[in-house]
């Protein structure tokens, strides 16, 4: 039948499976009296690109939920975590503190929070926290809460790199302890990047407000805005001398105090990696700028789960600026190489790179 | 996702185990890979259960998978193999031709409300749930999960030819209830 022929052929022009002689056979049907009017007509073409629904579709969230539950999340017993916050080394030395937040008498009281998540390195996560905060948990991270969170008190603690979208609730603060800082939040969206390797902590928020406080001053209530950033030093060895260090902040800085120095500093889209370096990670970017090499390793070894190991003192110390943009390993060792402008070289083997510094070919 | 996009998340999962990657994976092939199962198996619960099987079978395989060159038909062929295999060890058959799960037009997208009124909808889910569910859910893996007219006939294990059969079938009917007339009734 000749219609039956023509839906036919309008079925594989749809399909993109149509040649060009069986798309001329269709025009011919343009002169139809019946058929014709189907020919680029408009509503033919959104009823094809309208949505379909379906009845009785699927419970995606709960689905993965227990996915998640049964071959994601890792789990460290107690004994890892309690030497772990130990090590911060400030429990002992700020009892006094504590006191201040009346929530944490909680938390230091109980030996071994219930809930503790953990990602290795080379692996990034995403979960949401029983009051429905969302955490993205970059490589080689850990949260822990209490098993009470959300009900009587929203405390948590972490140790690597996490983008938090703190669900709103004025009755109970958000409170996150990191090495020696707390950020108390009520609802907002902020980066912490707080490595137990490095020596400082970075808190970077992006919407709503927060209030950092550094142990050891407790007087001192450093309220952050939208797109700042505050770099905190993890000495704490600054903090028992009493030293008497110069306060270099852009606001809120009274010299007198006896305090350790952290810097406060705007965020913005960096114009040579076209991103905003704090979050890009979110976006499976690795960025660094003006990054030791030393420094920038331990950077890759946590994104990509491998080792390295740089033989060479002064190639460690060089810094890089750059950005690997959903790059594998071995497209990132390139990149590297290129950008130093081939006096890196690299070898893999196995899990292990090792980077060796390269004499640059003479140029004849 | 573009192929590409799907090609890096592939290869994210397969090289570090990227819980990130898989779980975007998850939730872009879940639903339409549910509704397909649902072509075979008989309930809401055995398509869930089939679709979970076949993600976990993926991650716990997760360094073959950079392997697999085309991720969105292994999915699918997976998800009919074990939809297949479920029916199988069941005492009863159920017909393949009958899903329980409808598919209809959305109500409630409103992006081209000027060309398609809720009426106009209503008309052609009238004339849609004519068609037999075969048909259906070939214009489905055609029309919204977009697969190509080769991928859906190795999938169904058909011929091309009744794959083009059926959209053509199904582009009949909508074409009548856009209410522009034909005189041969089939």
């Amino acid at each position: 039948m000749e219609a039956d022929r023509f839906w036919i052929l309008l079925a594989k022009k749809m399909g993109n499976t149509a040649s060009a002689a069986e798309l001329e056979e269709l025009m011919q049907f343009k002169s139809d009296p019946r058929l014709g009017q189907y020919l680029e007509n408009e509503l033919l073409q959104a009823a094809w690109k309208h949505p379909l629904d379906f009845s009785d579709p699927p419970d995606v969230q709960a689905n993965w939920k227990n996915f998640r539950e049964q071959h994601l999340q890792t789990t460290l017993p107690t004994r890892k975590f309690s030497r772990v916050y130990i090590a911060a080394g400030l429990l002992v030395a700020l009892f006094a503190g504590y006191m201040l937040w009346p929530g944490f008498q909680d938390v230091k009281g109980k030996a071994s929070n219930e809930n503790i998540i953990a990602t290795k390195n080379g692996s990034r996560s995403s979960i949401q926290l029983p009051d429905g905060t969302k955490v993205s948990l970059n490589a080689g991270s850990k949260l822990d809460y209490g098993k009470d969170f959300g009900r009587e008190t929203r405390n948590i603690s972490l140790s690597g790199e996490a983008f938090f979208d703190v669900a709103h609730n004025e009755k109970l603060p958000f409170i996150i302890r990191s090495g020696n800082i707390s950020i108390k939040v009520l609802g907002t969206a902020f980066n912490l990047r707080s490595y137990p390797e490095e020596n400082v902590t970075e808190t970077t928020l992006l919407r709503g407000r927060i209030e950092l406080s550094i142990d050891g001053q407790p007087n001192r209530k450093i309220e952050l805005s939208p797109n700042e950033k505050i770099v905190v030093p993890r000495s704490s060895a600054a903090i028992a001398s009493g030293k008497e260090n110069i306060v270099s902040t852009t606001k809120g800085n009274d010299p007198s105090d006896t305090a350790t120095i952290y810097t406060l500093s705007k965020i913005s889209i960096d114009p040579v990696l076209k991103t905003t370096p704090e979050i890009a990670w979110l976006e499976d970017k690795l960025v660094f700028r003006s990054r030791e090499l030393s420094l920038l390793s331990k950077d890759i070894e946590r994104w990509y789960g491998v080792k390295v190991i740089i033989s060479d003192p002064v190639l460690a110390a060089k810094k890089f600026t750059g950005s690997f943009d959903r790059l594998n390993v071995r497209e990132a060792l390139d990149a590297l190489q290129y950008t130093s402008g081939f006096t890196l070289d690299f070898t893999i083997e196995k899990e292990t790179i090792y980077l060796n510094p390269k004499k640059p070919k003479m140029k004849r | 996702m573009s192929p590409l996009d799907l090609q890096l998340l592939q290869e994210k999962i397969a090289r570090s185990g990227d819980e990130l990657a898989f779980e975007k994976l998850y939730h872009y092939f879940f639903a339409p890979l549910y509704h397909f199962s649902r072509l075979y198996t008989g309930s809401k619960e055995e398509s869930e259960e089939v679709v979970q099987d076949v993600f976990t079978r993926i991650w716990k395989n997760r360094e073959t998978l950079e392997l697999v060159r085309d991720i969105r038909l292994y999915l699918y062929t997976c998800v009919r193999n074990t939809s297949l295999n479920y029916r199988n060890s069941r005492k009863h058959f159920q017909e393949a031709d009958l899903p329980n799960s409808e598919i209809l037009f959305s109500a409630c997208y409103n992006a081209d409300q000027k060309l398609l009124s809720g009426e106009m909808i209503r008309h052609l889910n009238a004339a849609i749930s004519q068609i037999p569910p075969r048909s259906r859910m070939v214009f489905k893996l055609v029309k919204e999960d977009g697969l190509q007219h080769k991928e859906v006939a190795e999938l169904l294990n058909i011929s091309v030819r009744t794959v083009e059969k059926q959209v053509a079938l199904a582009l009949k009917y909508i074409g009548k209830a856009i209410g522009l007339r034909f005189s041969d009734s089939k």
